[in-house]
């Protein structure tokens, strides 16, 4: 597994970690009720679970496990996916900081999904020519 | 594919066919205004689509594809993916059965948070099996190589 990946995947698994205890409390709040306050970590438990766990593993195995080219780099512009991971991670630690400070809710911030936005449009750059088929008789 | 990444992926589409059901039975709200649980279902049917399937085919497919751990254990600690297996499946629906009726009783307020520490403790079960998979290639190499010159001069 290429070094980017394995950062891709054990960030989205500790982000996992993070959201499901999140989500534990939540539900124990909803069972026996403890602190209300803890329903304010609703968006913080949205974005970790959907963007920092399910969409970043799917980046860091797609990486990972997509044809690699014939010629020049195997996985194209090698500072491309750190890049990818900068932005991605930028975006959601941005989008954390602002619901934290109550200025966002689900929905994220601007820059935030900017820069989200930017990681998937460069994974998209990076990872086009790989969705090949080397073999010249398969359909 | 080993047996216990086709149980989670089986596991994964058959809560796939739940939410969808859900989803049917929400919709017909609109229809039938007075229906009880409909609030009680929406978290239920997000849970079941997130965690019943993409995760659960998350975690049968990087049981099934990951780099190997080693010759003697290639997938790792099978007994915390079994566990993990388990665990979120029957706290996954536990919460089915027990949040669209935690208002009716005390007695499903207590299969609730039974439910939220099962899936959590299935969530964690799965990342201490899969995380020594998820390493380079160097690793891997220089490990086998040390075991190998180990190998050979144990021989030699």
């Amino acid at each position: 597994m290429h070094k980017a990946s394995v950062w891709l995947i054990r960030t989205s698994l500790t982000y996992f970690m993070i959201g499901i205890t999140l989500g534990m409390l939540m539900l124990l709040q909803k069972a026996f009720p403890f602190d209300a306050g803890i329903w304010q970590t609703l968006p913080v438990h949205a974005e970790l679970l959907l963007f920092g766990w399910v969409l970043q593993l799917v980046l860091g195995v797609g990486y990972w496990m997509l044809p690699r080219k014939i010629e020049g780099p195997e996985r194209g512009w090698p500072a491309g996916i750190w890049w990818i991971y900068g932005m991605f991670n930028g975006g959601i630690l941005i989008n954390l900081l602002a619901i934290a400070m109550g200025r966002a809710g689900m929905e994220g911030t601007p820059v935030g999904r900017l820069m989200q936005l930017a990681a998937i449009l460069l994974f998209i750059a990076l990872h086009w020519r790989r969705v090949v088929s080397y073999r010249s008789r398969e359909a | 594919m080993p047996k216990i990444a086709r149980m989670f992926i089986k596991a994964g589409m058959l809560f796939f066919a739940g939410a969808m059901l859900l989803a049917v039975f929400i919709s017909l709200q609109g229809v039938f205004p007075s229906w009880p649980f409909a609030a009680g279902l929406i978290p239920v049917f997000w849970h079941l689509l997130f965690v019943g399937w993409i995760t659960q085919i998350i975690i049968g497919v990087s049981i099934w594809m990951f780099p190997r751990q080693s010759r003697e254990a290639p997938r790792g600690n099978l007994a915390l993916a079994r566990a993990s297996f388990y665990l979120l499946n029957t706290g996954l629906v536990l919460r089915a059965v027990a949040e669209p009726w935690q208002t009716q009783a005390d007695f499903f307020s207590w299969i609730l948070a039974a439910s939220a520490l099962l899936q959590w403790a299935g969530g964690l079960c799965y990342v201490l099996m899969i995380w020594p998979r998820v390493r380079g290639k160097k690793k891997r190499i220089r490990r086998s190589s040390r075991s190998t010159s180990s190998s050979k001069s144990q021989t030699g």
